[in-house]
């Protein structure tokens, strides 16, 4: 087949880089020399803060476009700067909707062919080839508001291919979707390096999904240099679990251990006893204009129960109603039919249904920790973050105090009691919202994807907290679509497997 | 197929102190542009809302001294201090100020489009004072110099000539010196205070400002 649109692989050079961003004392990536040739397929692994991220910003031409630091060294593509030839390198993000700008898939598409002044008439086709490329599912005309994590991820990569690049960068591309359009994703970029022969870096904390698609793996240690380096059947080795790596085959660590008594709830129910619980509940979500948003309901004819001293799992694929489900359960999304109500032990002065108590009530009772840690942030001391609950609810200072003090322990985090928290690394961030839920010692904790994208070290402190929180009798429920946690979860009580807004298996 | 670390790296350390927007000085990054512009868009609000409040106390200062009227301009004069503090880029405080009074016009204020003028005339009494230090110098006596030129640009330029030209002179001045003392203080240490204040909260890191706190906090 005569493909026109066929590009040849880019050569990465990197010489001597070595990146201090403000605010760190050490250099991330140090003295980092390396050849990546054309059409080489590299997986570069290495535990959470090693540089994997800012890598391939470097390589991309990024670094103090939006970040600052010293920066030395240098980058080329085929010898230029990768600024030098806008384009030439496509960088794919963790979040798909980051890389939306426009609402129309057409005008997505073509943002980067309009930034680099294609000619007009020459755009339709391009726009046209790089949807079909990355195996979009839809036409142009198609809202970008209406997209799922893997169909956005799938727009994200189109837009980057309009542009034909030389090397494809992809920055943990799938650890946000589930399994199923993680694999569509993987898919899609798979095709488009084989047609287009572009270099391919890949950096994605579950290792495995890549290794049969990729010839050479770098492994970045934490000091910011290389620490191996070559295929990766002789470069992964188990030692690499223990730097936090989901190495293939290693089984999920064992647990941080936490003392049940910084987790105790303040009012604790009978093991067993719904703190919070769903009958049959449905949710429509309305556009502004009062009319159902979309066809589907996000939940419909639901029961479920976040029992004290039990786990409860929500899995099922993206949009199938997890984290709304986990919304409700805490109180924050009204339903439109159904009953959503809490323990009589926990009733407000306006009853026991969820919607109807008040903010202090509903807090005293449940917490909830949302999929981005950074939106569950209140304010901008770490120790501060950790009391914000406790305070505001007028709880004991000294009490709280030595709670959050022994969390922030127990969860390797000691010395950072007094680092601000928009300052602290995403696994940082993750372990702390989590410990801050609990603080206040509520009946139930409802985490939203609490595991995702995060590394073995990270996976052990949430898993912790949670278990040890089962153990002191809170109830814990997690939407999930991290197989590991899922299990661990069930296994301290019970599983509820949601499809399109219902429960398939319970 | 192996690489290497053969130089050492240089001891790291953090720059403490002072930090300065990177050279080329018009060279504008993309999130420079986007924060003047979104803070110009946030300070439009704030505009507006002074605006209906600003009715009740000046009612009450203009009962005892029309001139005294002038202490409660400095809240108009924040956007183009705060951009030209933050940014650190010629232009930014001109920018921001303009994308304010725009806002404030088109949600509709008592003084229209004029608002474009006065905003003009504050961001540039805010240029004036921060070229005069070259774009070096931004600490507590430069932004209450900033707040003041920024005021007078506003009152000379323009009030005097349009709002109180029936003023005698002696209140055109007493009018001056009420409204630079309001742009020194408000505009100037407020407009520095909130600029420290987005900078200790985590939100402008990607500006010098930012840069210096956390470099203050380094790790």
């Amino acid at each position: 087949m005569p493909d026109a649109r066929r590009t040849t692989g880019g050569r990465v050079d990197v010489r001597g880089l070595t990146w201090r961003p403000a605010g760190r004392r050490t250099p991330v990536l140090a003295s980092l020399d390396l050849r990546i040739e054309p059409g080489e397929r590299v997986l570069l692994a290495g535990p959470s803060g090693a540089g994997k991220s800012t890598l391939l910003r470097a390589l991309a031409g990024l670094l103090l476009t939006a970040e600052v630091g010293d920066l030395s060294g240098t980058v080329s593509i085929d010898g230029a700067h990768p600024r030098e030839h806008p384009g030439r390198v496509g960088l794919l993000l963790q979040d798909p909707t980051a890389a939306t700008v426009a609402n129309r898939v057409g005008r997505d598409v073509a943002f980067g062919l309009e930034n680099t002044r294609v000619p007009r008439d020459r755009m339709p086709d391009l726009v046209r080839d790089a949807l079909e490329a990355a195996r979009f599912p839809y036409d142009e005309a198609r809202s970008t508001q209406t997209l799922s994590g893997g169909e956005a991820q799938r727009l994200a990569l189109a837009g980057a291919l309009a542009l034909q690049p030389r090397v494809l960068l992809l920055d943990e591309p799938t650890s946000m979707l589930d399994e199923q359009n993680a694999a569509a994703v993987r898919e899609s970029v798979m095709s488009v390096v084989r047609r287009t022969g572009a270099t391919l870096v890949v950096v994605e904390h579950r290792l495995d999904p890549w290794l049969e698609h990729v010839d050479r793996c770098i492994v970045l240690g934490a000091d910011g240099a290389v620490r191996a380096d070559g295929p990766p059947s002789r470069v992964l080795d188990a030692g690499l679990a223990d730097d936090g790596i989901w190495v293939p085959g290693a089984a999920p660590p064992a647990p941080v251990a936490v003392d049940p008594a910084l987790v105790r709830p303040r009012t604790a129910l009978p093991t067993g006893d719904p703190v919070a619980r769903v009958d049959s509940v449905a949710v429509r979500h309305h556009s502004l204009f009062g009319r159902a948003a979309v066809a589907v309901p996000a939940l419909d004819g639901v029961s479920a129960a976040v029992e004290a001293g039990r786990g409860l799992a929500l899995t099922g694929p993206s949009g199938a109603g997890k984290s709304t489900l986990l919304a409700v359960l805490a109180g924050l999304q009204d339903v439109s039919a159904g009953r959503a109500e809490v323990a009589p032990a926990l009733a407000g002065r306006r009853g026991r249904e969820l919607a109807r108590l008040s903010s202090k009530e509903l807090t005293r009772a449940l917490a909830w920790v949302p999929q981005t840690p950074e939106h569950g942030l209140v304010r901008t001391v770490v120790l501060d973050e950790l009391l914000a609950t406790a305070v505001a609810l007028g709880q004991p200072a000294a009490e709280a105090r030595a709670r959050a003090m022994g969390l922030l322990e127990a969860l390797g985090m000691a010395d950072l009691a007094s680092a601000r928290t928009h300052h602290l690394s995403g696994g940082e961030q993750r372990r702390l919202v989590v410990a801050a839920s609990l603080v206040h010692g509520p009946s139930a904790v409802l985490l939203d994807e609490p595991t995702v994208g995060q590394d073995r070290r990270t996976w052990a402190a949430v898993m912790g907290v949670c278990g040890s929180a089962v153990a002191a009798g809170t109830g814990v429920a997690v939407a999930t679509h991290d197989e590991d946690a899922a299990c661990r979860v069930e296994r301290a009580g019970s599983r509820v497997a949601l499809l399109g807004g219902q429960v398939v298996a319970a | 197929m192996s690489s290497s670390v053969e130089v050492p790296s240089p001891a790291p350390t953090t720059r403490r102190g002072r930090v300065l927007a990177r050279r080329p000085l018009m060279t504008y990054r993309t999130i420079d542009l986007v924060t003047a512009a979104l803070l110009g868009v946030g300070f439009g609000v704030v505009f507006w809302v002074w605006d209906q409040l600003y009715t009740a106390p000046s009612a009450v200062l203009s009962a005892i001294f029309s001139p005294l009227t002038g202490l409660l301009g400095g809240p108009w004069l924040l956007a183009g201090v705060v951009g030209g503090l933050l940014v650190r880029r010629p232009g930014a405080a001109l920018f921001t100020e303009l994308v304010a009074a725009s806002v404030e016009a088109l949600i509709g204020s008592g003084w229209g489009w004029t608002t474009l003028i006065s905003g003009g005339l504050q961001g540039l009494g805010v240029e004036l004072v921060l070229a005069l230090f070259l774009w070096r110098r931004f600490g507590a006596g430069v932004a209450m110099l900033a707040g003041l030129a920024s005021a007078v640009f506003e009152v000379a330029g323009y009030e005097w000539w349009s709002y109180y030209a029936d003023y005698a002179w002696s209140w055109k001045l007493v009018y001056l010196a009420t409204f630079a003392v309001s742009g020194a203080v408000i505009a100037g240490l407020g407009g520095l205070l909130i600029v420290r204040g987005l900078a200790r909260a985590g939100a402008v890191n990607a500006m010098p400002p930012g840069q210096e706190e956390l470099e203050r906090t380094a790790r």
